[in-house]
């Protein structure tokens, strides 16, 4: 071989070259600072929104007594700002929808991750994820004109504008949420669990139902959290299907009653408020309740993906 | 092999290093050697002993893992490298790696070749040509592959793919080449050439490898050194360490007595 | 009762369950495929509305979502991608980095009504944009952060390490690895995130009400900062506030927004599935 005699230290271009610094080229420098700013942009922005939700939202608190606040009678035209029905219709149709998208999202994710083979599992999760691209407002849309009539007719209802139909509507449109996180955690589930089952003379039902699912069980708490965090915060399909008549309920039959949810108020309302009036700001503290109560759920949703995460580091190390 | 009895110049000298990870992993213990100029350097010792520690503190790719405690000294040519201001791009261009399991960045033979020459900005393209010959040659390479620089470096064998990698290191004319084990993954033939290119590589080299088993560190070591726990048990001139070893762990590991 | 019957139960209550659930999508793009074919028409897409909405065409509100569509983009690409490789690339595991991952995760559940009046309190009033494709634009921005993020991120961790390492033993600073080595190897995955996270902005309605959306405007906007149709808003409008609206117009409609919305869906799902296959790694 011929190179014997090449030069043993690095050539003169590449001690001239970038990175040679000591803590590299400026350009490097302003390019990792600008990352970085964007890294922590999303905590400022998370608390911008909450600044600017308590600034217009305060004054509510200070122009309208906690009393009437807490009251049952949501009548802004004449100053009756009672917040409970909207609570109430929020808490009614989540609660509803994720009782409901709990078990069909965990089975439709059984199915599709333990179930079916490969190519059929390839076409439904890309189906599941398109339900989750359909705007609000077309099921919305769809729900007025398709699900409302025959729940009028099933319920005998005057109008099938009822709280349970934002139920079904609602709980469908969580469910790509819960199964995805779901499948995700059952995918998680080591292939040897299973394995081990099956050697045991267990059934593939048998593995599935004692030893994949109750595996996942801290992922199917997340899953839940995280559907009834999407749930609370629908807007428009609730807003066209549930007859907004703020109500509190008087019983478990009234959600086949309409009902009217914090969100659906803002939305409807806020377009006709004149800024600065207090109906504008008891709007905003809607809002700032629903910040408040979202935050509340997703910390807890993380938490228990933070927890999940750090034991399987563990696992691994 | 090296010409025993004439003392070869220190290229790299280790002083009392001490490295611990944060989560209390593979760690290093008062390390004192001296690495060759121009002689291939061994170190072995069961999994776990601190030789790919050692390795990643040498070209300080340990700068971005969870390194808990780092002490002690490493000269190269005299000048301590652990010194926090010292130029880490530079070292990392004269120290190479190779490592254990073959890398091919996913890019075109001829681009992984001059990937660290495009990174030091070199851009003449005869400057480049004339790089990707002379260290696929030298990684005895250049012969099958030379009419196909352009293909995805992941159409290379194994084999083939593990000398890729060393021909990338070699573009960047280092003064060291490292070597983590670096046949591990190969079978005899290819091992036997990786073995052949290293004792043509020593001339204009010095070489550091970790061999993948205590048969190759024997076949190969014109130095070698022991490591065992993060300790460095013995070091010595490799005739000496394999055929009469001073120190009894030294002696039961090489003849397998654990492993 | 045998194990094998009670297998055979269980699968087929949850197919029925699956089934359930899945039909229906496919059902809900169907019928309103079926049902609004009828008033598409060339002159429906490029017309202005007339008659109080009831007769004409549907430009503005087309033309009104593309505009938020690219100034979502242009908000929250730059954004969600330097947090993304902040996160996966720069990002040691400490509190303030706990910090980012909480706020994003938040950022992700707050509801999108929340963020129509988080934008009119900031970019309407506060900063004096007025109700404006700007406003508009910025709002649905940061509601898509979290999905790019994410999903970027995804992308990114999936580079093998190993790649960082071999680029890092070359002489690579932290951003030439990147830039080389690690972006366009995530860059399949960090398109699919955009597009998916643009999608959901275009068939958002609640986020602009207060902040960009016109309710009947037969013009084009001239400058970012005029309000605009747009068309889940408008799907929205005819349907609920207009009496004696046209079924077909409202079909015609809810079929443009749902196309638009899914396109993008099908073509990030093909980006993704093309490059997964043509990977190396």
């Amino acid at each position: 071989m011929a190179h014997s005699d090449q030069p043993l230290s690095p050539t003169p271009q590449l001690s001239a070259a970038p990175g040679s610094g000591k803590r590299g080229t400026l350009a490097e420098t302003l390019i990792s600072r600008a990352i970085q700013v964007t890294g922590i942009s999303t905590v400022v922005l998370v608390l911008l929104i909450f600044v600017f939700l308590i600034r217009e939202g305060l004054p509510a608190f200070v122009q309208v007594p906690l009393a009437d606040l807490l009251s049952a009678r949501w009548y802004p035209i004449e100053d009756y700002f009672g917040l409970l029905p909207l609570i109430a219709g929020s808490l009614i149709i989540t609660v509803g929808a994720a009782v409901i998208a709990l078990p069909l999202g965990v089975a439709t994710a059984i199915f599709i991750a333990e179930i079916v083979p490969d190519w059929v599992r390839d076409i439904l999760k890309p189906m599941v994820e398109i339900l989750a691209g359909i705007p609000s407002v077309v099921i919305g849309f769809v729900g007025m004109l398709v699900i409302v009539p025959l729940f009028r007719v099933a319920f005998d209802t005057p109008t099938g504008l009822t709280a349970f139909t934002g139920i079904v509507l609602l709980a469908w449109m969580a469910l790509p949420t819960v199964v995805s996180v779901v499948e995700d955690v059952l995918d998680t589930v080591p292939r040897t669990y299973r394995d081990a089952g099956l050697a045991l003379g267990m059934t593939r039902w048998q593995t599935i139902a004692k030893i994949v699912v109750p595996a996942g069980k801290s992922g199917i708490l997340t899953a839940l959290m995280l559907g009834v965090g999407r749930a609370i915060g629908e807007t428009m399909t609730v807003m066209m299907v549930t007859g907004n008549a703020p109500r509190i309920p008087s019983g478990p039959l009234d959600i086949f009653r309409p009902a009217r949810t914090m969100t659906a108020t803002i939305a409807a309302e806020m377009g006709e408020v004149a800024q600065g009036s207090t109906h504008y700001h008891v709007l905003f503290a809607v809002g700032l309740t629903l910040f408040v109560i979202t935050f509340a759920i997703n910390l807890a949703a993380a938490a228990v993906v933070f927890r999940r995460t750090k034991r399987a580091e563990r696992m691994l190390s | 092999m090296t010409t025993p009895g004439a003392t070869p110049e220190p290229k790299i000298q280790i002083l009392d290093l001490a490295v611990a990870y944060s989560d209390g992993t593979e760690s290093l213990q008062g390390i004192t050697m001296d690495i060759y100029a121009h002689q291939i350097n061994v170190l072995f010792g069961p999994a776990g002993g601190g030789k790919s520690t050692l390795l990643r503190t040498l070209n300080r790719l340990n700068d971005q893992a969870d390194v808990a405690l780092q002490r002690g000294q490493i000269l190269l040519d005299g000048e301590d490298i652990l010194e926090r201001d010292y130029d880490v791009i530079q070292l990392r261009r004269r120290v190479g790696i190779v490592f254990a399991r073959p890398v091919p960045l996913p890019m075109s033979i001829y681009e992984n070749v001059v990937y660290g020459l495009r990174l030091a900005g070199v851009k003449d393209k005869a400057q480049l040509d004339a790089a990707v010959e002379r260290t696929l040659k030298q990684a005895v390479l250049w012969d099958e592959i030379a009419d196909r620089l352009g293909d995805s470096a992941y159409a290379l064998s194994g084999g083939q793919q593990q000398r890729l990698c060393l021909a990338r290191s070699l573009a960047l004319q280092p003064e060291v080449i490292m070597l983590d084990e670096p046949t591990s993954g190969l079978d005899p033939i290819s091992t036997f050439k990786v073995e052949q290119t290293l004792q043509n590589l020593k001339k204009d080299y010095t070489i550091l490898i970790v061999p993948h088993s205590v048969q190759q560190a024997a076949r190969i070591a014109d130095w070698a050194a022991f490591f065992l726990q993060g300790q460095l048990v013995e070091w010595g001139q490799g005739r000496q360490v394999f055929t009469a070893p001073k120190n009894r762990r030294t002696e039961e590991y090489i003849t397998g007595r654990f492993g | 009762m045998s194990r094998q019957l009670s297998q055979r139960i269980a699968f087929t209550l949850i197919t029925l369950v699956a089934g359930l659930v899945i039909l229906p999508i496919m059902a809900i793009i169907v019928y309103i495929a079926i049902e609004g074919l009828g008033a598409i028409s060339w002159s429906f897409l490029t017309e202005m509305p007339r008659d109080g909405m009831k007769a004409g065409g549907l430009l503005p509100a087309i033309v009104g979502t593309l505009a938020l569509t690219i100034g979502t983009a242009i908000v929250a690409v730059p954004i969600g991608m330097g947090g993304a490789i902040y996160l996966s690339e720069y990002a040691k595991d400490n509190a303030s980095t706990r910090a980012i991952r909480i706020a994003i995760i938040n950022l992700a559940g707050i509801p999108s009504v929340v963020y129509g009046l988080f934008g009119l309190g900031l970019f309407v009033i506060f900063l004096n944009f007025g109700t404006s494709i700007v406003a508009g634009s910025l709002t649905l921005g940061i509601m898509t952060l979290p999905v790019i993020i994410s999903t970027a991120e995804e992308a990114l961790r999936a580079v093998p390490q190993s790649f960082r390492l071999v680029s890092t033993s070359l002489g690579g600073t932290r951003w030439q690895t990147i830039r080389r080595v690690v972006l366009p190897q995530a860059l399949p995955g960090i398109i699919t995130g955009i597009i998916l996270g643009i999608e959901r902005a275009a068939g958002e309605t609640a986020p602009i009400l207060f902040t960009a959306a016109a309710f009947f405007l037969p013009q084009l906007p001239n400058s970012v900062f005029d309000q605009t149709m747009a068309l889940p808003y408008h799907l929205f409008v005819i349907s609920t506030q207009v009496p004696g609206m046209p079924l077909q117009i409202q079909y015609g409609t809810a079929l443009v927004l749902l196309t638009f919305v899914l396109s993008l869906n099908i073509i990030a799902t093909l980006i993704r599935r093309h490059y997964r296959q043509k990977r190396v790694w």
